[in-house]
This record gives structure tokens, C-alpha cells and sequence, in this order.
């Protein structure tokens, strides 16, 4: 009885990957609850199995600090990560870029209270901020890197998402936060609309899915033309908007992400 | 098969405890499942919540791999409830567990029931956590059932011990009410078997007003009207015993097979039979070709001529009259025997008288129909039996065959029917001339209805004596008239004038031989009158010398007739003696002797003679004669009385002679014969039997 309820379970989870080949697992950057996360990445996650033959499994982390972790201890063969991640471990473990959302340029934000008096990152000194997390890049990174490059002293508070961000905006528990439009836009309309955007950084190039350094090159071709295949179909499309890369993806390379790197970002070592 | 006899007792406690046992059973069972299920239901309930809630709980921490987060779910979760472990589990590994070691160290197997839990106390329970219908990973724990195992125990026990209590009480009460119960109907069961033992008039005490009081009542009632009756019955059985017992003809009752049921007692008597000895026997003992078949195969009364047997073994001839009977469902045969030897030999003894009578007989039903016809009626009419049948439409037929023998000459206008069904004399002409009186009578005078017998007596002897009689008074009147005639003629002439001496002696001598003549015809009528009514009862038959009896008369006759002789020539020799009536043997041989003389006028020869006929010896005396001798007419009158071949008158004789030499010769037992031819001579022989001794009176 205990062995047929393994095969069956064995078989439940093997029925969604058509070939019972090699077991790849597809990291996620935890931006939101890892149910939220899992519930719009499944649908690529199934689609890149069904494309390639192997058998590719969701992964993330309870949060960054623990998928960083993670990700440094190589436990994700495809990684989807921010642009900082990707320069810290495409340096540290050899992380190698294959794709990007399409013309898409990344901006970090920084939200107050409608009703706040503070208008620009240089009234933020002496504040705490709220940040969703140490090595968030666009809502985090970004404004701490550009809050440093004006030498505005601050105080973060990392508070785990970007809806907590806000939330804490909204609530009036913290007065600043960073974020994204993003997640903004998603954030649910009464709050969002008690929100008012101080300042906006220039567009980066965004999130990378990145390779492990460890897998074949036919492997990586495999992914990675199985992941530009999505921008040719209808299907393909529907699972690109519901991760929001609406724009589709495009091949990318290590040193399309030279602009982050540019920016000399520490936070890691 | 093995039985076991229970009283009613014990019957109703075995069967109110089967009963109870059975549905308590059911009870306690369905009680206990009922108490199962609300508590499966409910650890199901507790362990779904509570697996739906921790996978629930734990989606985010599963998916992330938040082993912290899941390890201080489970500590929170375990501490405070009564799950036994639980166990987080990834795709492929396990994230975190938490609980009991022993049950953390087996293998999970989920359980469907809670009884698949009673093995090892836990009931094993899991969730999946799916995100989008996709699986990431599941809960599995196990909750202890110690509590509610023990809340069914409990119960069990309760309802058990409570089933048990309730048991004990109403096999008690059952045991109670099964004594008072049985107590009063022993008595009913008692007086019952006394009733069927024939006991009448018991009567039972009634207590209470229940249904056994209630039936012993109609006990009571019942038991007096089975007395009544009983008695009813006796008093109706003694009677038709003692009218069956009386009647005469014999009564039975038998089995199909013929096995005796029952007889009246002039039955058994009728086979010599006592009652006792009934029991057990056969019909076809007594009766052997009693015909059972054929009463039972005919739908009506059933009539049988058959023999019985006595148990002497004397045959008695019996009439059957059976029938087939029902009684208690069995087929009998019931039947009346009649002793017919009675009536029977009546039968044959009248038939004997029928037969034998000389007179004619003839049975003759209203419907004009002949029943019966004796022997003695054929051979009146001459009629052969085969001509006419008896029974049925046979009028005709007999009156037909009557008509030929009828004299119609006498019958004048007279029709045959009219003769026969009138008392009348009939006068027959064929086969002979026959004269008949015809006597009717009913059979019974008492019933008009019934058949006429008729009678015929065949009178024509009578008629012809009576005949002869008045023939003989007119010839004897005759005779006696002829010499009479002389006489008083003779006698007148005398009285009238005086004659001369010569005429007057001649007158005289004429008058003297008529008188003579007339005593002699008067002797020899006397004679022959006396002969014929005594039939020689005087005659004195003695052993005498016939042949000297023959000399003297010879010598006698021939003083008579001067000048003639009668020669003896013997041709056998005379015997010694012979048995005869010396007077009227001297009778016939002086008649013959005189005839002889006087119808020849030569000498006549005596012969003797010995004829062997019947076993017996006659000896014969013949005297012959050479005279005028008679013609066969007038030889085949010789014998009549007054008759005489001559009628001239110029021989003197009587006609009275040979007829009495003829009876004379016939009382001692011989014959008279007689032969002659006209003008040549006559010859009268008379035999005399040789041992004769029988007639000779001592």
C-alpha cells in the first residue's frame, strides 16, 4: 500500500513533465508570498518542461537574504534574479544571462503618503524607509544606491514585500518606501490611490533569467530557445502576460547588464 | 436429529430470551455503531480541519522551503492538541516533522475509518498543498482515537451491562408467569386427557378473568356438552343396537378389503358365529365369492345370489343386498344378507309339485302375460315347451296352440279366451278327446293386482265311468227284464184260467228256469259287484291241488251236458300245489268250462301250460272248443259286462261270466286271455302265477 501510494504520488507529479528527464530547477526571486509567486510562474514553468523535455521545478525562498543563500549554494540550474543578484552571482558562481523582458528598462520608486510633505529624495534624511528587502534592486538597491549618491542618511526598514511597503506607507507606520510601478499598479486601488511617487530612477536593464554555470551548453540553447519560443505564440504570450513581460522576451548576455555594475553596488560583500 | 422437548414453560423463556438476546444485540450493536460513526465523523472532521488548516498554514513556507517557519507551525500545532505527529512534506523530501517517534519511524498509510486506525491507535490523515492545482507538497499527521476508543468502550459497556440487566428481569418475569401460566393449563392439559379418556361431566375451577380463565370456561361448557351427548349418543346407540339385533335379516359392515367392521346379531348367528370372534375376520370367510368389485363399481343398490359358508361348513344360500358407504372418510360396504335356503327349498318343493302334478298349471298376469307354465299344462294341450316363451307378450302364441286342440263341435260361438278366463269345462279334440274343468284364482285374494293362477283337471276318465255306469244300469235293467218278462207273463196266464196238467207243468217249468236264470244273473252281479269293491280282500288264496280242483269241475260240468266230454290233455305236468281261492278258481273253470259246452257241441280238450314272463313263472289252464267261435269285433267286446256274442237268446247266460273270470284271475295276480276264429272254435287260457306265495294268507 505505502509503495503504491509512492508510485502514485510519482506519478502525479511526473504528469505534468511530459519526459521524465533531468530534474531542473527554476529559481524564483521571492518579490511576493511564495503562493503568489508560484501561482503566476507555474503556467512558464509547465510551458518550459513541455518545450525542452526536462523536467523543471519552481523553487524560491522564504526571502532574499534565504535566496541569495540559495542561490550562492547553486541550488537553482535556471535562475530568475534582479539585475544586482545577477551581477553579484554571475561573478561569485558563474551565473550566465540568457534572456530579459523585452525593451524593458527597470525603475525603482520611491512612494509617501499623498498627504506627506516630502517631495524629493533629499527630504528623506534622518527617515526610516521602508525597503521590501536588503537585495530588492528596484525598490531597494536602486534608491538606497542613488540615496547614498546624494548622501541622504536614512534609516531602512525591511519589511519582507513590496505590498508591505506600501501598506506601511499607506498606515502611516513608515513615511517612505521604495517599490516598483509594478507592484504599485497591483497593489489594490484605495490604498494605492492615498500614494504619491517622489522620485523615479533611471530605467537598468532588468531582471535576468540566468543559467548555471554547471549545465551543458546544448542544455542552456535548449532553455534558452525554449523561453524565446514564448514571444512566437499565442500561448506563449498569454503566460508572458501573466508574469507581466507583456513586451516578450529577447536573448541577452552578461554584459547587457554592465549599467547595474556601473553602479558599484557592495550591499553582498 | 437430536430433539429436545421443552415445556411450554420453558419454550417461552427460550424464546422471549432468543428474542431479547437478538434484539439487544441488534441494539447495543447499532447503538455502538451509531456512537462510532459520530466519532469517525468526527475525528475525520478534527483531522481534515486540522490537515486543511496546516497545509493551508503552510502553502507559502512549503513552496519557499521555509523549514523554520514549518518547524514552529508544528511545535505550536503538536503542543496543543491531541495529534500524534505531523509531518510536512516537499516534492520530493521531507521539510519538517514533528511528534511521537514510534509513529514519525512508520511509514504513512492514510486511513479510510477509524477502525483501520485501531491498530496503532492513530488516525492517519494527510492534505495536499497545491498552488493552482499544482502540487507542492502535503501534511500528513495522525490524531490519537485513545479517547474516543475508550468513550465507545464505555458506551459499549453501559449498554451492555444494561442489556444484560433487562435480560435477567424479563427472563425472571418469564419465568414468573410461565409457572402461573402453565400452573392452570396442566390443569386444562390434565382435564383434557381425562375427557379423551372418555371421562365426561369435568369441570375445571375457573380464577381470574384472563384469556386462560376465559378458556377453561369453555372448557367447562364443552365438557358438559360432550357429556350431554354422549349420553345422547348411548342412549341413541342402544336403541339401534336393539333394533338392529332384532330384525331378522342379517346386517354388516365391511371394509372395502372385506375385514369385518360390524354385524348385527342375526348375521353372525346366520354363519354360527359368536360377537367376540368377529374382530379381525373376513367376509370372504363366510361368503367366498362375495363380489366386493361389483358393489363398488355400481352406483346403485347391489343384489347377489351367492353361498355362504357356516363354521360348521354347512353351505347356506344367501341374498345379498350391499351398497357403498362412507363413515370417517373410509369407504365401507354395508349390506343386508337374507338366508334364502328356506325359501329356496319351498321353491323347489312347490316347483316338484308343479311338475309332478297331473294337473295343468298356468300363471297369467293382469298384462296378459304367462309366467309360468307347469309340464302337466304341455302335455294337456300337447304343446311343446319350446314353442312359446314364458315372460312377456305371449297371449297369443299360447291361445294359438290352444285353438288347435279345441273341440269347437262343443264350443260353439265360444271364443278361447273367453273358455280360459272363465270357469268352464273345456273339451279338447287333439292329441285325444279330453275333457277339462278350468278353476282361476287370484294369487293373492288379498290384492287384485296380482297374477291369476289357472287350474285344469282333466276330468274325461270320470266322464267315461260315469258313461259306463249309466250304460251298465240300462243293460243290467234289460236283463233283469227278460226272464221277469216270462215269469209275470207265465204267472198271469196262470192266475187268468185254469190249464190243463201238462201245459199247466209246462207253464211252471218256464216260470221256475226264469226264475232261476234271473236269481243266477243276480248271483253272478252280486258276485262280480262284491269281487270288484272288496278286490279280493275275502278272497281266502290257499295252497290247493289245482289239478284235482280241474278234474272235479270237468265232471261236474259234463252231468250238465249229457253225452259230452272234457278231455285233459296236460302238456306240462300239473303242479303239486298252487296258491288260489279253491271256490273262485272253481268259478272261473265251471264259467269256462259251461261257455265251452254250450257255444260247441263236440267234446273239449284241457291244456296245461307254463310261460316264463317278468322273472316270473305262470302256469296255464286252456280250454278249447271247436264250436261257432266270434268274430274279432265281437272277441275285442268279450269281457263287457251283460255282453253277449250271441243275443238270441237261445243260449242262456248271463254276460256277466267272463267278466268275472276276468277279475277273479286278476286278483291273483294273473291274466285272463282269450282267442278264436269264426266257426272254428275258441280257446280261453288263464295263467295262474307259480310263486305265488305273496297272496296266500296264512
Amino acid at each position: 500500500m505505502q509503495r503504491l501510494f509512492i508510485v502514485f504520488i510519482i506519478l502525479v507529479f511526473s504528469s505534468s513533465t511530459r519526459a521524465a528527464g533531468k530534474v531542473l530547477t527554476l529559481g524564483v526571486v521571492p518579490q511576493q508570498s511564495a503562493s503568489s509567486l508560484a501561482k503566476v510562474w507555474l503556467p512558464l514553468t509547465l510551458y518550459l518542461s513541455d518545450q525542452t523535455g526536462y523536467q523543471i521545478r519552481f523553487a524560491t525562498a522564504p526571502n532574499i537574504p534565504e535566496f541569495e543563500k540559495r542561490v550562492a549554494a547553486g541550488q537553482y540550474d535556471i535562475t530568475y534574479l534582479n539585475p544586482y543578484h545577477y551581477t553579484v552571482f554571475s561573478q561569485s558562481i558563474g551565473l550566465r544571462a540568457i534572456a530579459r523582458q523585452k525593451g524593458k528598462r527597470i525603475h525603482g520608486i520611491m512612494v509617501v503618503r499623498k498627504d506627506s510633505e516630502i517631495e524629493n529624495l533629499s527630504m528623506l534624511s534622518g527617515v526610516e524607509i521602508a525597503f521590501p528587502a536588503p537585495a530588492a534592486f528596484a525598490a531597494t538597491v536602486l534608491p538606497q544606491a542613488h540615496l547614498r549618491l546624494e548622501g541622504v542618511s536614512f534609516m531602512p526598514q525591511y519589511v519582507s514585500s513590496h505590498d508591505s511597503v506600501y501598506s506601511s506607507v499607506v498606515r502611516g507606520v513608515l513615511l517612505a518606501g521604495g517599490g516598483i510601478d509594478r507592484t504599485l499598479s497591483t497593489f489594490p486601488k484605495e490604498q494605492s490611490e492615498q500614494l504619491k511617487v517622489i522620485w523615479r530612477s533611471k530605467g537598468y536593464t532588468p531582471h535576468a533569467f540566468a543559467v548555471s554555470a554547471e549545465l551543458s551548453s546544448e542544455t542552456v540553447d535548449h532553455i534558452q530557445s525554449a523561453l524565446l519560443s514564448l514571444n512566437d505564440q499565442k500561448e506563449g504570450m498569454e503566460i508572458l502576460n501573466t508574469l507581466g513581460f507583456k513586451s516578450g522576451l529577447m536573448a541577452s548576455e552578461d554584459s547587457d547588464w554592465d549599467d547595474v555594475r556601473a553602479l558599484k553596488i557592495d550591499l553582498l560583500k | 436429529m437430536l430433539k429436545i422437548k421443552l415445556s411450554f414453560k420453558m419454550k417461552t423463556i427460550f424464546g422471549i430470551a432468543i428474542i431479547e438476546t437478538f434484539f439487544l444485540f441488534i441494539l447495543v450493536l447499532s447503538s455502538r455503531s451509531i456512537l462510532y460513526e459520530t466519532i469517525e465523523l468526527d475525528i475525520k472532521d478534527q483531522a481534515n480541519n486540522i490537515s486543511t488548516l496546516l497545509a493551508t498554514a503552510s502553502v507559502d513556507a512549503v513552496v519557499s522551503k521555509d523549514i523554520a517557519t514549518l518547524d514552529s507551525i508544528l511545535n505550536s500545532t503538536i503542543t496543543t492538541s491531541n495529534i500524534l505527529y505531523i509531518r510536512i512534506l516537499g516534492i520530493d523530501e521531507i521539510l519538517a516533522e514533528a511528534g511521537l517517534e514510534t509513529f514519525l519511524n512508520q511509514s504513512f498509510k492514510a486511513d479510510n475509518s477509524v477502525a483501520d486506525s485501531e491498530t496503532d491507535g492513530a488516525y492517519d490523515t494527510y492534505a495536499n498543498i497545491m498552488v493552482n492545482g499544482y502540487q507542492f507538497g502535503r501534511i500528513e499527521l495522525g490524531l490519537s482515537i485513545q479517547e474516543q476508543q475508550s468513550i465507545i468502550d464505555q458506551a459499549t459497556n453501559h449498554l451492555s451491562s444494561i442489556a444484560f440487566i433487562e435480560m435477567l428481569l424479563v427472563a425472571l418475569f418469564s419465568l414468573l408467569l410461565g409457572i402461573a401460566l402453565t400452573k392452570r393449563l396442566t390443569l386444562l392439559q390434565e382435564a383434557t386427557l381425562k375427557l379423551s379418556q372418555g371421562e365426561t361431566g369435568l369441570q375445571i375451577p375457573i380464577k381470574g378473568s384472563d384469556e386462560v380463565s376465559e378458556t377453561s370456561k369453555a372448557f367447562n361448557l364443552m365438557s358438559k356438552k360432550i357429556g350431554q351427548v354422549t349420553q345422547k349418543l348411548k342412549s341413541d346407540n342402544s336403541r339401534m343396537d336393539t333394533v338392529m339385533n332384532t330384525v331378522t335379516d342379517g346386517i354388516f359392515m365391511v371394509s372395502t378389503e372385506g375385514q369385518i367392521h360390524s354385524m348385527n346379531r342375526s348375521a353372525y348367528q346366520l354363519f354360527g358365529l359368536q360377537e367376540d370372534s368377529l374382530i379381525k375376520r373376513s367376509i370372504f370367510e363366510f361368503i367366498p365369492s362375495f363380489n366386493v368389485k361389483e358393489i363398488i363399481n355400481s352406483e346403485e343398490k347391489h343384489i347377489q345370489q351367492v353361498e355362504g359358508l357356516t363354521i360348521k361348513g354347512k353351505y347356506i344360500s344367501l341374498e345379498i343386498h350391499s351398497n357403498q358407504m362412507e363413515f370417517d372418510e373410509q369407504q365401507y360396504i354395508v349390506g343386508v344378507i337374507r338366508d334364502m335356503t328356506m325359501l329356496n327349498r319351498l321353491q323347489y318343493e312347490l316347483q316338484a309339485v308343479f311338475n309332478l302334478s297331473p294337473n295343468g298349471f298356468l300363471i297369467l298376469a293382469n298384462d296378459l302375460s304367462i309366467s309360468y307354465v307347469n309340464p302337466a299344462f304341455y302335455s294337456m294341450f300337447s304343446i311343446a315347451p319350446e314353442r312359446c316363451k314364458l315372460g312377456g307378450n305371449n297371449w297369443q302364441c299360447f291361445t294359438d296352440l290352444i285353438h288347435n286342440s279345441i273341440n269347437y263341435e262343443r264350443h260353439n260361438d265360444l271364443s278361447v279366451l273367453d273358455e280360459l278366463l272363465t270357469e268352464n269345462v273345456l273339451y279338447l279334440k287333439s292329441p285325444v278327446e279330453k275333457v277339462l274343468t278350468i278353476s282361476r284364482q287370484k294369487i293373492d285374494p288379498a290384492d287384485p293386482g296380482s297374477s291369476d293362477i289357472l287350474f285344469f283337471v282333466d276330468i274325461t276318465h270320470l266322464t267315461i265311468v260315469d258313461k259306463m255306469k249309466s250304460e251298465f244300469l240300462t243293460t243290467a235293467a234289460h236283463e233283469l227284464r227278460t226272464p221277469l218278462a216270462s215269469i209275470c207273463g207265465f204267472s198271469e196266464l196262470l192266475l187268468l184260467r185254469d190249464y190243463d196238467k201238462d201245459t199247466a207243468h209246462e207253464m211252471h217249468s218256464i216260470i221256475h228256469r226264469q226264475s232261476l236264470n234271473l236269481k243266477h244273473l243276480l248271483d253272478e252281479l252280486l258276485d262280480l259287484s262284491r269281487i270288484e269293491a272288496r278286490s279280493g280282500k275275502d278272497f281266502k288264496i290257499q295252497m290247493n291241488d289245482i289239478e284235482a280242483v280241474v278234474k272235479a269241475s270237468c265232471i261236474e260240468v259234463e252231468g250238465a251236458f249229457k253225452g259230452r266230454k272234457s278231455v285233459i290233455m296236460p302238456s306240462v305236468p300239473w303242479p303239486d300245489k298252487l296258491a288260489f281261492d279253491l271256490d273262485k278258481i272253481r268259478q272261473v273253470l265251471k264259467n269256462l268250462l259251461s261257455n265251452a259246452f254250450k257255444y260247441s257241441s263236440e267234446n273239449i280238450t284241457v291244456e296245461t301250460g307254463l310261460l316264463n314272463e317278468k322273472e316270473q313263472t305262470f302256469f296255464g289252464i286252456s280250454i278249447i272248443d271247436t264250436g261257432i267261435g266270434m268274430t274279432p269285433h265281437q272277441l275285442s267286446r268279450l269281457g263287457e259286462r251283460f255282453y253277449r256274442a250271441d243275443d238270441s237268446g237261445s243260449t242262456p247266460g248271463t254276460g256277466l261270466g267272463v267278466s268275472l273270470v276276468n277279475e277273479i284271475i286278476s286278483i291273483h295276480g294273473g291274466r285272463a286271455e282269450y282267442s278264436s276264429e269264426i266257426n272254428k272254435g275258441m280257446t280261453a287260457t288263464f295263467w295262474l302265477p307259480i310263486a305265488g306265495h305273496e297272496l296266500i294268507k296264512e
